[in-house]
């Protein structure tokens, strides 16, 4: 990378590369990254200021009938408590969101500098973090969640460290490739080589150059935090009613098939649009800065 | 060969024993007394607290825990898989019971992806760009964001509230009654294979589209061999290496996915008597049941990762050095 950087600053100056923004344009020009930017901006702004969206008071009790369909006061219909669906739905992504981002920010902090010293040091402490990471995926993540759960209660807290303990050995594996790379590039053995400390050269050498792949699945990652979290919501071991999420909205809509059918349908959608967002953002995220990664 | 079989086997020994102890250390933090919920109500009275306190050194829990967990190993070993805190049985029985029902719905959800994914995919990979393949990558983003519960919710809202086709729940076993089983297992085994569906036909799709790239079928096409020679003879064998070994891989996350279908679609596999057991907090069976399952999915990795050396001899080369 630096090697390049040194090659284009001799370039002339209208042959380097596009201007920041002028990439970013580029970048929001395709139709999925603008789509799926347009929904997670708009689930942002119900996580941050909720309020503006909300047309009723998500947690009252009878603002409406129980159980109407979806009309012009109530746009995904009521609850049986007579609560509106919709004001219910943008409150629930505040919790997804602290809760998903949460998690993974949990992960990163703590696999990231793992992966750093396992790839660069390697030895002992790097066949250790293999054969936990090897234990960890031997357990399908919803079952690992729910044994973290069982164990813990059900809570916020819970699942905010279970999905981090989930995914602290991927960001680990991910980061220790890059590293076991990077390490034989040559500007990493000339920093060594004018006596640079290890711990500077993982944080100003190796650690830079890893940041696209980890941008990467961040983004890959939060969107299965939210379906990891949304399935435990689902079973009645996440966050319990009366605070709305998306899973357990669906839990409390599955008793009323015949009366509301509707009421499945909200919920579920707001998991699978995020979702999906997430997806298509990561995935071109990915072809854009980490074109190695690139699948067809 | 021999040598990277017994290379991974060993590799396999100390994961094994990592996943023990996080099950075993997890089920210790649960709250509560083990020895009080093995005797019941019965252990709240003055008067048993003798028998609660002899109960309690005869389950170890007087020791420290590397002892316990040195003990329960021991009584794995020896198949005591310990008795459940509600019906009093042993867990081994409860969990066996369940077992048929979880694999035919693996099984099952497998045939269909398998069936569903493979023609698609390589349909997609040789005419790309075309409308079946947009279709396909349409269905591969849809199937891997979708939230599987609430796919078989809307099912079930479809097909059997609605159209009244299909029994919306219940498992029934397809050595009993293969008639209705089908009927039963329809629904659940379209919603857990979707996920696995999506994921096969990416990786096949994107397989089949750089082996169509390679020289030896370049070749082969210049010697005059019919398309269709080509596709099923030389092109897709070396597509599908890779593709059976993710189907291996997904077999996890099936099962993952299996233990929320069931749930759905009142399934009583083991899926479902694990998160029965955790809201009973029955900790035995939540204990020995994870355990079943991951011990299972260290081994089904294993074999895959044989299989893969098998097919692969890179692979074993790689390791042998």
């Amino acid at each position: 990378m630096a090697t390049v950087a040194r090659q284009s600053a001799l370039l002339p100056r209208e042959r380097t590369a596009p201007s920041r923004w002028r990439q970013l344009w580029s970048f929001f020009r395709d139709p999925a990254v603008f789509l799926s930017s347009i929904v997670l901006g708009l689930v942002l702004l119900a996580a941050i200021a909720p309020s503006v969206l909300q047309p009723f008071d998500p947690n009252k009790i009878g603002v409406g009938p129980a159980l109407v369909g979806p009309n012009r006061t109530h746009l995904f219909g009521t609850d049986d408590f007579g609560r509106d669906i919709f004001s219910r739905a943008v409150d629930a992504a505040r919790l997804e969101l602290t809760m998903s981002i949460g998690g993974v920010a949990l992960a990163v902090l703590i696999g990231v500098p793992l992966g750093l010293v396992a790839g660069y040091r390697g030895g002992l402490a790097d066949s250790l973090l293999m054969r936990i990471q090897d234990a960890m995926l031997a357990f399908p993540s919803i079952l690992f969640a729910i044994l973290v759960v069982a164990a813990l209660g059900a809570s916020q807290r819970s699942i905010v460290l279970t999905v981090g303990a989930i995914f602290i050995p991927r960001f680990a594996r991910l980061v220790r490739g890059s590293v076991l790379t990077l390490k034989e590039e040559e500007f990493v053995l000339a920093s060594r080589a004018v006596g640079a400390t290890p711990t500077r050269v993982m944080a100003r050498h190796i650690l830079p150059n890893c940041i696209a792949p980890i941008l990467v699945q961040i983004t890959l990652t939060v969107s299965v935090a939210i379906l990891i979290e949304a399935g435990l919501s689902y079973l009645g071991l996440g966050v319990q009613p009366p605070a709305a999420t998306w899973g357990n909205m669906l839990k409390q809509a599955q008793s009323f098939p015949r009366q509301a059918p509707w009421y499945v349908i909200a919920p579920g959608a707001c998991i699978f649009f995020v979702v999906l967002s997430l997806n298509l953002l990561g995935d071109a995220l990915r072809d854009r800065l980490d074109p190695r990664l690139r699948r067809l | 060969m021999g040598r990277y079989a017994a290379r991974r086997l060993l590799e396999a020994i100390p994961t094994l024993f990592i996943v023990s102890a996080l099950v075993f250390g997890l089920m210790r933090i649960a709250p509560g007394d083990p020895a009080a919920m093995q005797m019941g109500r019965e252990a709240a009275r003055p008067e048993n607290a003798e028998k609660l306190a002899a109960l309690r050194s005869e389950m170890k829990l007087d020791r420290s825990i590397p002892v316990q967990y040195a003990y329960w190993l021991s009584d794995l070993a020896r198949g005591d898989f310990g008795t459940s805190y509600r019906s009093g049985r042993p867990v081994i029985d409860l969990i066996t019971e369940k077992i048929p029902a979880t694999v035919q719905l693996l099984v099952g959800s497998m045939i269909l992806a398998l069936a569903f994914g493979t023609p698609l995919a390589i349909l997609a990979a040789l005419r790309r760009g075309s409308l079946v393949d947009r279709g396909v990558m349409a269905f591969v983003s849809a199937g891997l964001a979708v939230p599987s519960f609430w796919l078989g919710l809307t099912l079930i809202l479809l097909l059997s509230v609605r159209w009244k086709m299909l029994p919306p729940a219940g498992y029934v076993s397809v050595l009993d009654d293969p008639w209705t089983a089908l009927k039963h297992m329809v629904m659940p085994a379209v919603t857990l294979g979707v996920y696995l569906a999506a994921t096969l036909m990416r990786f096949l799709r994107a397989d089949m589209i750089e082996v169509m790239g390679t020289d030896y079928i370049r070749t082969a096409r210049a010697k005059g061999l019919r398309s269709q020679r080509v596709v099923t003879g030389h092109a897709m064998r070396n597509a599908m290496v890779p593709v059976l070994t993710i189907a291996g891989l997904e077999i996890g996350a099936l099962l993952g996915g299996s233990v929320i279908i069931e749930q759905v679609f009142g399934w009583s596999g083991v899926g479902w008597l694990i998160v029965q057991a955790v809201f009973d907090r029955d900790y035995p069976i939540v204990q020995t049941a994870v355990l079943f399952v991951a011990v299972g999915l260290v081994l089904v990795n294993l074999l895959v990762d044989l299989a893969y050396g098998w097919l692969n001899p890179r692979v074993r080369a790689s390791y042998g050095r």
